[in-house]
Protein backbone atom coordinates (compact mmCIF):
# COMPACT_ATOMS: atom_id res chain seq x y z
CA UNK A 1 0.00 0.00 0.00
CA UNK A 2 1.35 3.31 -0.85
CA UNK A 3 2.10 5.28 2.64
CA UNK A 4 2.01 8.18 0.58
CA UNK A 5 -1.38 8.22 -0.56
CA UNK A 6 -2.47 11.32 -1.89
CA UNK A 7 -5.41 11.63 -3.99
CA UNK A 8 -4.60 12.50 -7.40
CA UNK A 9 -6.15 14.77 -9.88
CA UNK A 10 -8.74 12.97 -11.84
CA UNK A 11 -9.32 10.34 -8.56
CA UNK A 12 -11.25 13.24 -6.52
CA UNK A 13 -15.20 12.31 -6.01
CA UNK A 14 -18.00 15.08 -5.84
CA UNK A 15 -18.90 15.29 -2.19
CA UNK A 16 -18.14 18.41 -0.23
CA UNK A 17 -16.58 17.02 3.14
CA UNK A 18 -13.25 18.46 3.55
CA UNK A 19 -10.10 16.89 5.20
CA UNK A 20 -10.42 18.38 8.72
CA UNK A 21 -14.05 17.40 8.57
CA UNK A 22 -13.09 13.95 7.85
CA UNK A 23 -9.95 14.15 10.34
CA UNK A 24 -12.47 15.23 13.38
CA UNK A 25 -15.31 12.98 12.40
CA UNK A 26 -12.15 9.95 12.94
CA UNK A 27 -11.67 11.45 16.13
CA UNK A 28 -14.74 10.95 17.33
CA UNK A 29 -15.19 7.32 16.22
CA UNK A 30 -11.53 6.58 18.35
CA UNK A 31 -13.21 8.60 21.68
CA UNK A 32 -16.46 6.70 21.40
CA UNK A 33 -15.25 3.40 20.45
CA UNK A 34 -12.23 3.92 23.83
CA UNK A 35 -15.05 5.42 25.84
CA UNK A 36 -17.44 2.35 24.69
CA UNK A 37 -14.85 -0.19 25.35
CA UNK A 38 -14.20 1.63 28.89
CA UNK A 39 -17.89 1.69 29.93
CA UNK A 40 -18.10 -2.33 29.12
CA UNK A 41 -20.59 -1.32 26.34
CA UNK A 42 -18.73 -3.05 23.64
CA UNK A 43 -18.95 -5.79 25.02
CA UNK A 44 -22.54 -5.67 25.71
CA UNK A 45 -22.62 -4.26 21.80
CA UNK A 46 -20.82 -7.49 20.24
CA UNK A 47 -22.91 -9.90 22.50
CA UNK A 48 -26.27 -8.05 21.17
CA UNK A 49 -24.50 -8.28 17.35
CA UNK A 50 -23.33 -12.27 18.19
CA UNK A 51 -27.25 -12.58 19.24
CA UNK A 52 -28.27 -10.60 15.70
CA UNK A 53 -26.51 -12.75 13.94
CA UNK A 54 -28.20 -16.44 15.63
CA UNK A 55 -31.62 -14.42 15.42
CA UNK A 56 -30.99 -13.98 11.61
CA UNK A 57 -29.68 -17.42 11.54
CA UNK A 58 -32.46 -19.12 13.14
CA UNK A 59 -35.28 -17.17 11.38
CA UNK A 60 -33.81 -18.11 7.52
CA UNK A 61 -33.90 -21.88 9.10
CA UNK A 62 -37.32 -21.46 10.45
CA UNK A 63 -38.34 -19.57 6.76
CA UNK A 64 -36.79 -22.57 4.95
CA UNK A 65 -38.35 -25.07 6.98
CA UNK A 66 -41.58 -23.30 6.12
CA UNK A 67 -40.84 -22.86 3.03
CA UNK A 68 -40.15 -26.76 2.77
CA UNK A 69 -43.33 -27.76 4.58
CA UNK A 70 -45.62 -25.46 1.72
CA UNK A 71 -43.79 -26.36 -1.07
CA UNK A 72 -42.61 -29.89 -0.32
CA UNK A 73 -46.73 -31.29 -0.53
CA UNK A 74 -47.47 -29.21 -2.95
CA UNK A 75 -44.88 -30.78 -5.36
CA UNK A 76 -45.76 -33.80 -4.25
CA UNK A 77 -49.73 -33.02 -4.81
CA UNK A 78 -48.34 -32.36 -8.66
CA UNK A 79 -47.71 -35.56 -9.04
CA UNK A 80 -51.07 -36.37 -9.00
CA UNK A 81 -51.48 -34.43 -11.87
CA UNK A 82 -50.48 -36.42 -14.73
CA UNK A 83 -50.98 -35.53 -17.91
CA UNK A 84 -50.74 -37.35 -21.06
CA UNK A 85 -46.70 -36.16 -21.50
CA UNK A 86 -46.31 -37.35 -18.13
CA UNK A 87 -47.55 -40.62 -19.34
CA UNK A 88 -45.42 -40.91 -22.45
CA UNK A 89 -42.51 -40.43 -20.65
CA UNK A 90 -42.94 -43.40 -18.26
CA UNK A 91 -41.48 -46.34 -19.49
CA UNK A 92 -44.42 -49.05 -19.01
CA UNK A 93 -47.14 -46.77 -20.84
CA UNK A 94 -44.71 -45.33 -23.76
CA UNK A 95 -45.22 -47.71 -26.41
CA UNK A 96 -48.95 -48.00 -26.13
CA UNK A 97 -48.90 -43.77 -26.71
CA UNK A 98 -46.33 -43.43 -29.16
CA UNK A 99 -48.69 -45.19 -31.28
CA UNK A 100 -51.41 -42.62 -30.82
CA UNK A 101 -51.56 -39.98 -33.42
CA UNK A 102 -50.60 -36.43 -32.03
CA UNK A 103 -54.42 -35.46 -31.92
CA UNK A 104 -55.29 -38.53 -30.15
CA UNK A 105 -52.40 -37.55 -27.75
CA UNK A 106 -54.26 -33.89 -27.77
CA UNK A 107 -57.22 -35.61 -26.62
CA UNK A 108 -56.45 -36.81 -23.61
CA UNK A 109 -55.61 -33.49 -22.01
CA UNK A 110 -59.58 -32.66 -22.58
CA UNK A 111 -61.03 -35.16 -21.66
CA UNK A 112 -63.36 -33.94 -18.83
CA UNK A 113 -65.64 -36.00 -16.91
CA UNK A 114 -68.72 -34.92 -19.17
CA UNK A 115 -66.91 -36.72 -22.00
CA UNK A 116 -67.79 -39.89 -20.07
CA UNK A 117 -69.69 -42.28 -21.86
CA UNK A 118 -73.59 -42.14 -19.81
CA UNK A 119 -74.78 -44.81 -22.65
CA UNK A 120 -73.92 -48.38 -22.56
CA UNK A 121 -75.00 -51.15 -24.79
CA UNK A 122 -77.40 -53.77 -23.39
CA UNK A 123 -75.79 -56.86 -23.46
CA UNK B 1 0.51 18.09 8.90
CA UNK B 2 1.81 15.30 12.24
CA UNK B 3 3.97 13.36 11.11
CA UNK B 4 3.07 9.90 10.64
CA UNK B 5 4.27 6.61 12.90
CA UNK B 6 5.16 3.89 11.10
CA UNK B 7 3.12 0.51 10.84
CA UNK B 8 5.91 -1.00 13.04
CA UNK B 9 5.53 1.97 15.46
CA UNK B 10 2.06 1.23 16.41
CA UNK B 11 1.91 -2.32 16.54
CA UNK B 12 4.54 -2.07 19.07
CA UNK B 13 2.28 0.32 20.66
CA UNK B 14 -0.97 -1.70 20.22
CA UNK B 15 0.64 -4.62 21.60
CA UNK B 16 1.95 -2.68 24.65
CA UNK B 17 -1.21 -2.33 27.34
CA UNK B 18 0.12 0.79 28.47
CA UNK B 19 0.50 2.15 24.72
CA UNK B 20 -2.54 0.74 23.31
CA UNK B 21 -4.67 3.90 23.40
CA UNK B 22 -2.06 5.69 21.96
CA UNK B 23 -1.43 3.45 19.72
CA UNK B 24 -5.50 3.00 18.19
CA UNK B 25 -5.38 6.86 17.73
CA UNK B 26 -2.12 6.62 16.00
CA UNK B 27 -3.17 4.04 13.72
CA UNK B 28 -6.84 5.94 13.19
CA UNK B 29 -4.68 8.95 12.83
CA UNK B 30 -2.64 7.21 9.99
CA UNK B 31 -5.71 5.17 7.87
CA UNK B 32 -8.85 6.60 9.36
CA UNK B 33 -9.19 9.15 6.24
CA UNK B 34 -8.38 6.34 3.81
CA UNK B 35 -11.28 3.81 5.30
CA UNK B 36 -13.41 6.51 5.44
CA UNK B 37 -13.11 7.26 1.54
CA UNK B 38 -13.26 4.06 1.20
CA UNK B 39 -16.08 3.01 3.16
CA UNK B 40 -18.06 5.93 1.32
CA UNK B 41 -16.94 4.94 -2.43
CA UNK B 42 -18.86 1.60 -1.28
CA UNK B 43 -22.10 3.12 0.70
CA UNK B 44 -21.79 6.16 -0.41
CA UNK B 45 -24.21 7.92 1.56
CA UNK B 46 -22.13 10.25 4.53
CA UNK B 47 -24.43 9.03 7.24
CA UNK B 48 -24.10 5.42 6.21
CA UNK B 49 -20.46 6.09 5.87
CA UNK B 50 -20.06 7.43 9.48
CA UNK B 51 -22.12 4.61 10.81
CA UNK B 52 -19.68 1.91 9.37
CA UNK B 53 -16.72 4.25 10.55
CA UNK B 54 -17.61 3.81 14.12
CA UNK B 55 -18.51 0.05 13.92
CA UNK B 56 -15.35 -0.06 12.11
CA UNK B 57 -13.26 1.74 14.69
CA UNK B 58 -15.07 -0.51 17.59
CA UNK B 59 -14.51 -4.05 15.25
CA UNK B 60 -10.53 -2.72 15.21
CA UNK B 61 -10.08 -1.52 18.66
CA UNK B 62 -12.24 -5.16 19.66
CA UNK B 63 -10.01 -7.01 17.35
CA UNK B 64 -6.34 -5.39 18.62
CA UNK B 65 -5.72 -8.18 20.99
CA UNK B 66 -6.74 -10.85 18.21
CA UNK B 67 -4.50 -9.08 15.44
CA UNK B 68 -1.81 -11.85 14.59
CA UNK B 69 0.52 -9.78 12.04
CA UNK B 70 -0.46 -12.03 9.97
CA UNK B 71 -1.14 -9.40 7.54
CA UNK B 72 -0.03 -5.71 7.35
CA UNK B 73 -1.69 -3.18 9.32
CA UNK B 74 -3.26 -1.81 6.54
CA UNK B 75 -4.46 -4.26 5.15
CA UNK B 76 -6.14 -5.58 8.39
CA UNK B 77 -7.83 -2.58 8.84
CA UNK B 78 -9.18 -1.83 5.26
CA UNK B 79 -10.71 -5.75 5.94
CA UNK B 80 -12.27 -4.40 8.76
CA UNK B 81 -14.06 -1.57 6.84
CA UNK B 82 -15.07 -3.18 3.78
CA UNK B 83 -16.62 -6.49 5.20
CA UNK B 84 -18.59 -3.67 7.73
CA UNK B 85 -19.84 -1.62 4.42
CA UNK B 86 -20.50 -4.87 2.56
CA UNK B 87 -22.59 -5.71 5.78
CA UNK B 88 -24.34 -2.40 5.47
CA UNK B 89 -24.89 -2.90 2.06
CA UNK B 90 -26.84 -6.63 2.55
CA UNK B 91 -28.97 -4.80 5.63
CA UNK B 92 -30.23 -2.32 2.89
CA UNK B 93 -30.65 -5.07 0.26
CA UNK B 94 -32.74 -7.40 3.01
CA UNK B 95 -32.68 -11.06 3.06
CA UNK B 96 -34.12 -12.08 -0.60
CA UNK B 97 -31.90 -9.52 -2.51
CA UNK B 98 -28.44 -9.52 -3.91
CA UNK B 99 -26.07 -6.28 -3.14
CA UNK B 100 -25.92 -5.64 -6.65
CA UNK B 101 -29.83 -4.71 -7.07
CA UNK B 102 -28.84 -1.67 -5.24
CA UNK B 103 -26.90 0.10 -7.95
CA UNK B 104 -30.18 2.60 -8.46
CA UNK B 105 -31.00 3.65 -4.81
CA UNK B 106 -26.65 4.14 -4.79
CA UNK B 107 -26.75 6.45 -7.80
CA UNK B 108 -29.78 8.28 -5.55
CA UNK B 109 -27.91 9.02 -3.12
CA UNK B 110 -24.76 10.10 -5.13
CA UNK B 111 -26.95 12.79 -6.74
CA UNK B 112 -28.30 13.70 -3.17
CA UNK B 113 -25.23 14.09 -1.80
CA UNK B 114 -22.89 15.86 -4.60
CA UNK B 115 -21.79 18.96 -3.28
CA UNK B 116 -23.12 21.74 -5.17
CA UNK B 117 -19.67 22.70 -6.51
CA UNK B 118 -19.29 19.05 -7.76
CA UNK B 119 -17.94 18.67 -11.70
CA UNK B 120 -20.53 16.81 -13.54
CA UNK B 121 -17.93 14.81 -15.17
CA UNK B 122 -17.21 13.68 -11.67
CA UNK B 123 -20.09 12.47 -10.80
CA UNK B 124 -20.87 10.59 -14.32
CA UNK B 125 -17.80 8.37 -13.29
CA UNK B 126 -19.03 7.80 -9.90
CA UNK B 127 -22.55 6.99 -11.31
CA UNK B 128 -20.62 4.54 -14.27
CA UNK B 129 -18.91 2.79 -10.89
CA UNK B 130 -22.36 2.10 -9.58
CA UNK B 131 -23.56 0.11 -12.49
CA UNK B 132 -20.88 -2.11 -11.42
CA UNK B 133 -21.29 -5.45 -9.69
CA UNK B 134 -20.12 -4.65 -5.96
CA UNK B 135 -17.03 -7.62 -6.37
CA UNK B 136 -16.20 -5.74 -9.36
CA UNK B 137 -16.77 -2.33 -7.78
CA UNK B 138 -14.64 -3.11 -4.86
CA UNK B 139 -11.78 -4.51 -7.27
CA UNK B 140 -11.82 -1.09 -9.02
CA UNK B 141 -12.05 0.98 -6.16
CA UNK B 142 -9.13 -0.55 -3.97
CA UNK B 143 -6.81 -1.03 -7.40
CA UNK B 144 -7.68 2.54 -9.06
CA UNK B 145 -7.99 4.92 -5.98
CA UNK B 146 -6.03 3.40 -2.50
CA UNK B 147 -3.58 2.09 -5.52
CA UNK B 148 -3.23 -1.55 -4.01
CA UNK B 149 -1.29 -4.19 -5.36
CA UNK B 150 -3.58 -7.09 -6.43
CA UNK B 151 -1.90 -9.32 -3.82
CA UNK B 152 -2.61 -6.69 -0.93
CA UNK B 153 -6.46 -6.66 -2.46
CA UNK B 154 -6.22 -10.70 -2.51
CA UNK B 155 -6.02 -10.30 1.17
CA UNK B 156 -8.63 -6.99 1.95
CA UNK B 157 -11.18 -9.32 0.02
CA UNK B 158 -10.24 -13.08 0.23
CA UNK B 159 -10.70 -13.60 -3.74
CA UNK B 160 -7.91 -14.72 -5.61
CA UNK B 161 -5.65 -12.50 -7.49
CA UNK B 162 -7.32 -14.03 -10.74
CA UNK B 163 -10.47 -13.17 -10.27
CA UNK B 164 -9.41 -9.64 -8.65
CA UNK B 165 -7.84 -9.00 -12.35
CA UNK B 166 -10.80 -10.61 -14.27
CA UNK B 167 -12.90 -8.13 -11.97
CA UNK B 168 -10.78 -4.89 -12.45
CA UNK B 169 -10.73 -5.54 -16.52
CA UNK B 170 -14.38 -6.02 -16.75
CA UNK B 171 -14.80 -2.99 -14.41
CA UNK B 172 -12.75 -0.98 -16.61
CA UNK B 173 -14.29 -1.91 -19.66
CA UNK B 174 -17.86 -1.17 -18.50
CA UNK B 175 -16.46 2.07 -17.23
CA UNK B 176 -15.47 3.53 -20.78
CA UNK B 177 -18.38 1.44 -22.41
CA UNK B 178 -20.37 3.94 -19.79
CA UNK B 179 -18.64 6.76 -20.39
CA UNK B 180 -18.68 6.86 -23.60
CA UNK B 181 -22.67 6.06 -23.89
CA UNK B 182 -23.08 8.89 -21.41
CA UNK B 183 -20.85 11.23 -22.63
CA UNK B 184 -21.21 15.02 -21.26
Amino acid sequence: MNDDFKPTVGKRLPYAETDEYIGSLIDRCADRAIAMRDSGKMRQQQKGSFMRRIGIAVTSMAAAILAAAVILPAALDNNNNITAETIAQSSSLSDVLSSLSNDELATLDYYTIEDLPTDYDEQ
Amino acid sequence: MAKQIDDEQIVAMLMSPTDRDRGYRALLAKYGSRLYWHIRRIVVAHEDAEDVMQETAINILAGIGKFEQKSSLGTWVYRIATNEALRLLRRRAGLFQSIDSLGEVLVEKLEDEAGVNADAAEILFQKALLQLPTQQRLAFNLRYYDEMPYEEIARVTGKNVNTLKTNYHFAVAKIKNYLKENSL
